[in-house]
């Protein structure tokens, strides 16, 4: 066998190879772990209203600069509660720190990534236009709804635990409303700076969770200005996690013992995320 | 004109009028005989009374002694309109959500989709029987002609109908390569045409006889009048078109731009509305040469003349009502079935020429002339207002509306919003039936607007009532002065957009984003409307125009086939006579 003819088998080999992994790529990724199947139960909340919270940041910048990597929500941790709400007949409001065009992470739409949800998403125009026309925070009222939920995303470090108007948004309607807060990854943030009624935080030994720092030091963007995990532990709540060689790929749900806040740990914790806060508002009425 | 209202109203409360005219015990005696005509493709301002070109002297009296609505709304596409206006029901649950020859082959026949009549509907002739109303119809029916769906299968007595959504307005001929023929139907057969057909004069003969034929004289009568004009093809007679050539000798952009000046002195519209002028994919006038202008400048011209022709027509009507001493009972409702159609029918003259249509501008308008406005004329008729038919821009949608009775308040511009489901509702609390449906049939989604038309100040939806409307990809939602819209490409861009309609009637201006906790509720809204009649998505690049396109074409193909066959053969049988020519030859 002459050269020439080695390096074209070897040539020929990686191509397939290339492309068989690419092909697979959603299988390979999905069975590690990322954005699990969840047995999901049809609930009807019809007359039940949903808002879900974004961030407004889309720059993943260094401290100190203004320019990075496009960021913002993940899109599935918005799409997949929202289309869960949907399918439950709940009427649902997308709303963000700054209002407007709300920045969606172009990562979250990579082949393998991208959900059935994100699919979804992208071909339904009454949701990309409450996502292009989001209510600002300002104009928002927590009491008005039955379930607010933070979606999660690297934006999030940056706008959502520094909001003032937030934390108080949260602590107003966690006393003057049966309001249920949920979240996954990043979301968890808009719940660390919110007080009671004497000043200590309202989380304060509540059991909770959001994205460990094991998988944004994994993922090397442990340079945004707040994390879940440090700041979820200073506000005294008590932090859960599942850990996996990859943090990437695991995933966890609580709820508090008062039934007010259902967090997740990250992007896979959606389905499960939503299902036990439509499961908990349905116990409740 | 509203203090006017107002004095003109208090008589009428005075002398118990209002009271007695339509109340159960004096209805008993005397109902309104109803005269519904439907003019086809005609935007907000064709009349003359509404600021039109066109010399429509008998519409115009009626605008003037009666009420003129100008926030009137229709579907954007015809069948659905004419089901929402036959039952008062959302086009869905009547059937015809959307036109067959629009809907990709996957849909065709699904629920709300089959593009007839359904059975769970009932129509006004049906309902007026009710109140032993006698019933006619003549003109384009187009809500299905077969045994179940004809007229005399859903409440009329009498009919002269065209089964088609279009046809020649001289001969039985249809106007597109999938609707090469067309069919008309009298009390519920195929029938020919008389030698003398001109579509809006037979419609009048035909509903006169009925009249004449009438065996049951002292009954009311509610009568149907469903034009062909101003559709595809435009034809008028040929002496009634010269004298608009001047009128439009400025080509489109001054036009529409008159008829926004005019809509603002009507009162129309806003001093401070604007006018929306943003369309890349047309032509423009200044490029064009003067032969391709004169093109243009007669189809328009014959559009207002078969608009004239019409309202001719529609004159001797009224005459002969008058002379037999009917008119005084009568109330007469004058609408359109949607904007005007901007398709764009030039790729089609090829194939029209074969089926003897001409293009000849020596003989504009007259039989076998195939005319049509063009977008960009389209858009220009379509003035104050954004996009045209087939889209749910207000230019769409808004058509005129004219309800004029002797017992009625008259002399009232009304610019209500209102919506063409309100129409059949408004008939049965006229007739003084209930404006609901009957047990077992789909609900009437529209309402009466006969407390609005007896006192002005009264609000015919309430401030918490929206209205939803889907066709073909193409969305709106109203609420109070609002409306959030979507228009499917390629003229819209696929997304949703909300304007003041108040301010902003020209859809100019969108304040999605400043008011963002409206719109999404508005959007929620319409999102409960869709589950409600049951909307079906079509599928992504989905456009109305290139389904019926592609429809044409390949009913193209079927139609040129055997003529292909035949000359292949005669090529081959060429060949072979060629070859053993030479070989006896050699």
């Amino acid at each position: 066998m002459n050269l020439k003819r080695i390096i074209a088998y070897v040539l020929g080999g990686i191509t397939i190879l290339v492309i068989g992994v690419a092909i697979l790529a959603p299988t390979i990724v999905k069975s590690l772990g990322l954005h699990p199947d969840f047995d999901s139960k049809q609930y009807n909340l019809e007359g039940n209203r949903a808002l879900i919270v974004t961030t407004s940041h889309g720059v993943l910048n260094k401290p100190g600069e203004t320019t990075g990597d496009p960021t913002g929500v993940f899109a599935s941790e918005m799409t997949i509660p929202y289309y869960e709400f949907l399918d439950a007949n709940m009427q649902i409001d997308v709303a963000s720190i700054k209002g407007g065009e709300i920045p969606v992470d172009p990562q979250s739409f990579i082949y393998f990534i991208k959900t059935e949800s994100d699919k979804r998403y992208l071909k339904d125009e009454i949701f990309q236009a409450k996502v292009k026309n989001s209510i600002p925070l300002s104009e928002v009222n927590f009491k008005q709804y039955d379930v607010v939920f933070f979606a999660g995303g690297w934006g999030a470090a940056y706008d959502l635990a520094q909001s003032e108007i937030l934390a108080e948004k949260v602590s107003d309607a966690y006393y003057n409303s049966d309001v249920i807060y949920g979240s996954v990854c990043h979301g968890a943030l808009a719940f660390t700076e919110a007080k009671d009624t004497v000043g200590n935080y309202l989380i304060e030994g509540r059991t909770m969770t959001g994205v460990t720092m094991k998988q944004l030091e994994q993922l090397d963007i442990s340079f945004t200005p707040k994390h879940p995990e440090p700041e979820l532990k200073k506000a005294g709540a008590n932090y859960q996690a599942n850990h996996k060689t990859n943090d990437f790929f695991a995933t966890l749900t609580v709820i508090d013992e008062e039934k007010r806040f259902v967090t997740g740990q990250n992007q896979n914790s959606g389905h499960e995320t939503s299902q036990l806060i439509m499961k908990t508002l349905s116990e409740k009425k | 004109m509203l203090q006017f209202n107002k004095v003109f109203l208090s008589i009428y409360l005075l002398v118990g009028a209002y009271a007695s005219a339509y109340s159960q015990a004096d209805s008993i005696e005397r109902k309104p005989n109803i005269v519904l005509i439907l003019v086809d493709d005609s935007g907000l301002m064709d009349f003359g009374a509404f600021g039109g070109e066109a010399k429509t002297p008998n519409i115009d009296q009626l605008a003037k002694e009666g009420m003129m609505f100008t926030n009137m709304h229709a579907s954007p596409v015809c069948a659905p309109s004419r089901a929402m206006l036959m039952t008062g029901s959302d086009c869905h649950f009547a059937g015809v959500a959307n036109l067959p020859e629009m809907l990709p082959k996957k849909f065709q026949g699904k629920p709300g989709y089959g593009g007839v009549l359904n059975d769970r509907v009932q129509t006004i002739a049906t309902r007026l029987k009710e109140a032993d109303y006698n019933t006619y119809v003549t003109g384009k029916w187009h809500l299905g002609h077969d045994q179940k769906t004809l007229p005399i299968k859903r409440g009329f007595d009498r009919s002269f109908i065209l089964g088609a959504s279009g046809a020649d307005n001289y001969e039985a001929k249809g106007y597109l390569p999938m609707k090469a023929t067309a069919q008309w139907y009298a009390d519920g057969s195929p029938v020919d045409l008389p030698k003398d057909f001109y579509s809006s004069k037979t419609y009048i003969d035909k509903t006169i006889s009925f009249h004449q034929e009438e065996q049951n004289k002292d009954q009311p009568f509610f009568s149907y009048i469903a034009f062909q004009a101003i559709h595809t093809p435009i034809q008028a007679p040929f002496e009634l078109v010269e004298k608009y050539k001047p009128i439009y000798k400025n080509g489109w952009d001054k036009m529409r731009e008159k008829r926004f000046e005019k809509a603002k002195q009507l009162g129309f519209i806003p001093f401070n509305a604007e006018l929306n002028n943003d369309y890349h994919l047309f032509k423009k006038w200044d490029g064009l040469t003067k032969k391709e202008q004169n093109v243009y400048i007669t189809d328009m011209s014959v559009t207002a003349a078969m608009l004239e022709a019409m309202d001719f027509h529609i004159g001797r009507y009224i005459n002969y009502l008058t002379q037999e001493g009917l008119i005084e009972n009568t109330i007469f409702i004058v609408t359109s079935d949607n904007g005007p159609d901007g398709a764009d029918y030039q790729p089609m003259e090829l194939w029209a020429k074969t089926q003897g249509y001409h293009r000849n501008l020596e003989k504009y308008g007259s039989k076998g002339y195939y005319g049509s406005l063009g977008p960009e004329f389209a858009n220009a008729v379509a003035s104050p207002f954004s996009y045209f038919k087939y889209y749910t821009g207000e230019g769409g949608l808004r058509v005129p509306l004219i309800i004029k009775g002797t017992k009625l308040p008259g002399k009232i511009q009304s610019d209500e919003f209102c919506f063409f489901t309100d129409i059949a509702p408004t008939i049965y609390d006229l007739a003084g039936l209930s404006t609901s449906a009957n047990k077992g049939y789909a609900p009437i989604t529209g309402k009466s607007m006969l407390p609005h038309i007896l006192d002005i100040n009264v609000p015919i939806y309430a401030n918490d009532e929206g209205v939803g409307l889907e066709v073909a990809n193409s969305s709106a939602y109203f609420f109070n002065n609002y409306k959030i819209v979507k228009n499917n490409i390629p003229i819209g861009d696929n997304s949703w957009h909300m304007y003041d309609l108040s301010a902003d009637p020209g859809e100019t201006n969108d304040i999605a984003s400043s008011n963002a906790v409206l719109f999404q509720k508005m959007l929620s809204e319409y999102q409960d409307y869709e589950a409600e009649v049951g909307v079906i998505s079509m599928p992504n690049g989905y456009h109305a125009q290139k389904e019926v396109g592609k429809k044409s074409i390949i009913a193209l193909l079927k139609s040129i086939g055997p003529y292909f066959i035949v000359f292949l053969l005669l090529i081959v049988g060429f060949i072979y006579w060629h070859k053993s020519n030479r070989q006896v030859a050699g």
